[in-house]
């Protein structure tokens, strides 16, 4: 059941994708998802649509796409190359941007739920009080919310450990760059290597169950105390 | 102090209009019933409602006209919800404390937590608190932004009857000192008897002028009370007491009255409610009887209350006592306008004793 050099590598690089991502996402959904929850605008319907595509669409489709865009000739990939750095196709970097925009949905919709979710009193009587709108965010919306972010946070990290369609499409099998744990692991069934696999397989299986426990623990259970 | 306004608000089938310039101190209230628009008045001054083609100026700051719109967090107001919306993630010196820091500088709240009955529960959780004690902390969290008028939206509404008691006295006896004006949102006749200076009724989405208390509870054409229901509300001070009988005197508008009652102060500001149907009328010399309380004024009106019934206004000294007398009585005293009268009632019809208990820290 001992791990390889080359499987630790494969572990370390999913938990820092994870972590890299999750940190990103959260940045990106909390204003997001704190202005879907409170605005009127019309085009916050179609928005959203759109931003829960991945959640649909097949792996594969999303990190071809992903992938046209990155390459050198592509969109993203002339951006890079015009900024002065290597098209993100095959990097680290590559799989760190196909993770956000795959995972967004996965964030967004639960940090948008826990702030739609606010007590809408609450936020007013921080108005009452000369808290501006910023104050209000991060002293009143954000604390309340937090138990809410946090699973967000926790389900944004879980699903980023175990994509596999689009970081196949997007990175390959780069040892140290791209060559995360899902990758690892199907390249040991390829290579009939069930020993490794299963040794892999039972530590991810362990993380995340670790994680849903800890999602779990989160919920406010009723009747602890009334808020 | 003034609060000028101009409002007219259309959602669906609502429909809101109101208008005035209203002199602000003591305690206003605005009465009608649920739905009615009140609460949406409110929100509008306090900046959490917006409306195209509102006008609001308090004092001499303009909150919003045509081309004015000034944000909630920048205005010097202050508000009391229905439920507290008070902040579960701090504790109650927490929720305090987000008040004091974000005061405008250089200005006093005055606020003694002691007499609100929030010094006892400051370093208690927010969920660990019983809905009165919700509503002390959310007024004293309010007041302590030290606000030029103070909001209440229905502030007793979510309240269950014992809590509802306790918070009352603590908001009767906060209002005869309160040195910021109230504007206090309400569909309870009692609230209003007990804490209002003036009132403004609300009338199919149109609001009227505001008046005094004693005159809207007096008198059923301002569309508070019906006849049974009138009531006079005489604001006096204590100046004796008779402590072998329990008996304090309180001078009033209407004269001297005596009410039971533990011993208050000499001096001790109180308000006091007699019902139109618990006052009687006498003419001449009065014969043995065990009414004590026994005002000598003038017979102003007499308008019919329903079947049998009359409403008669007495003019006392400077305020008018209601009577709600059978038509039987009048006829039997041949009642006519500019009469002589006495207006008797019982002490025993006189709410409340004038005592206002201290809040204690583990009520509900």
């Amino acid at each position: 059941m001992r791990l390889t050099q080359d499987d630790w590598q494969a572990l370390a690089l999913t938990l820092r994708l994870a972590g890299v991502v999750t940190g990103l996402l959260l940045l990106v959904c909390a204003p997001l998802g704190w202005w879907l929850a409170r605005t009127r605008c019309r085009l916050a319907g179609p928005l959203e649509a759109v931003l829960s595509l991945p959640m649909v669409l097949p792996p594969t489709v999303l990190g071809y796409y992903l992938l046209v865009l990155m390459a050198p000739q592509g969109g993203l990939g002339r951006l890079f190359t015009a900024a002065g750095g290597a098209p993100p196709a095959f990097t680290f970097t590559g799989l760190v941007i196909g993770s956000v925009i795959y995972s967004l949905p996965f964030v967004l919709q639960p940090v948008r739920n826990s702030f739609a979710a606010l007590e809408s009193e609450a936020l007013e009587a921080a108005a009452c009080l000369r808290a501006a709108p910023l104050d209000r965010f991060f002293t009143v919306a954000v604390p309340m919310a937090f138990p809410g972010l946090l699973t967000a946070a926790i389900l944004g990290f879980a699903h980023t450990l175990g994509e596999f369609g689009v970081v196949l499409m997007l990175g390959g099998s780069i040892p140290g760059e791209t060559r995360v744990v899902s990758i690892a692991l199907y390249d040991h069934v390829e290579a009939m290597n069930y020993g490794a696999a299963n040794s892999l397989a039972l530590r991810l299986l362990g993380l995340s169950f670790l994680m849903l426990l800890a999602v779990n623990a989160l919920k406010p259970r009723p009747g602890r105390r009334g808020a | 102090m003034s609060l000028a306004f101009s409002m007219d608000v259309r959602k669906g089938d609502f429909q809101l209009r109101a208008e005035g310039d209203w002199p602000l101190d003591g305690v206003t209230a605005i009465f009608g019933p649920s739905g009615c628009g009140k609460s949406t008045l409110l929100r509008a001054i306090a900046g959490l409602e917006r409306s195209p083609g509102n006008h609001l100026r308090l004092n001499r700051e303009i909150y919003q006209d045509r081309r004015h719109w000034i944000p909630p967090h920048r205005r010097a107001v202050g508000m009391v919800f229905q439920r507290a919306g008070l902040f579960p993630h701090l504790s109650v010196r927490g929720n305090l404390d987000y008040a004091r820091r974000r005061r405008t500088p250089g200005r006093e709240s005055g606020v003694d937590l002691g007499e609100l009955g929030v010094t006892p529960l400051l370093s208690r959780r927010v969920g660990e608190l019983s809905g009165g004690e919700r509503q002390r902390i959310a007024m004293a969290r309010a007041l302590l932004s030290a606000p030029a008028l103070l909001l209440m939206d229905e502030p007793l509404a979510a309240l269950d009857e014992h809590a509802k008691t306790g918070f009352l006295s603590l908001l009767e006896q906060f209002s005869r000192t309160a040195r910021v004006p109230i504007l206090l949102v309400t569909h309870s006749i009692e609230e209003v008897a007990r804490l209002a200076d003036r009132v403004a009724v609300m009338h199919g989405g149109i609001l009227q002028q505001p008046v005094s208390v004693a005159e809207a509870l007096g008198h059923p054409r301002h569309g508070m009370v019906p006849p049974h229901q009138a009531r006079v509300v005489l604001d006096g001070v204590v100046s004796g007491g008779d402590v072998s009988d329990g008996l304090v005197r309180i001078q009033t508008a209407a004269g001297a009255l005596r009410v039971p009652g533990a011993a208050a102060q000499v001096g001790t500001r109180t308000r006091l409610r007699i019902h139109a149907r618990d006052v009687a009328i006498g003419l001449g010399d009065v014969p043995l009887e065990s009414a004590l309380n026994h005002l000598p004024g003038t017979l102003t009106s007499l308008s019919d209350a329903g079947p049998g019934l009359n409403l008669l206004q007495i003019r006392c000294g400077e305020a008018e006592i209601p009577a709600l007398i059978t038509l039987h009585s009048v006829r039997r005293l041949g009642l006519q306008p500019g009469q002589s009268v006495t207006a008797k009632f019982k002490s025993a019809a006189i709410s409340p004793t004038p005592q206002h208990p201290k809040p204690q820290g583990n009520s509900q």
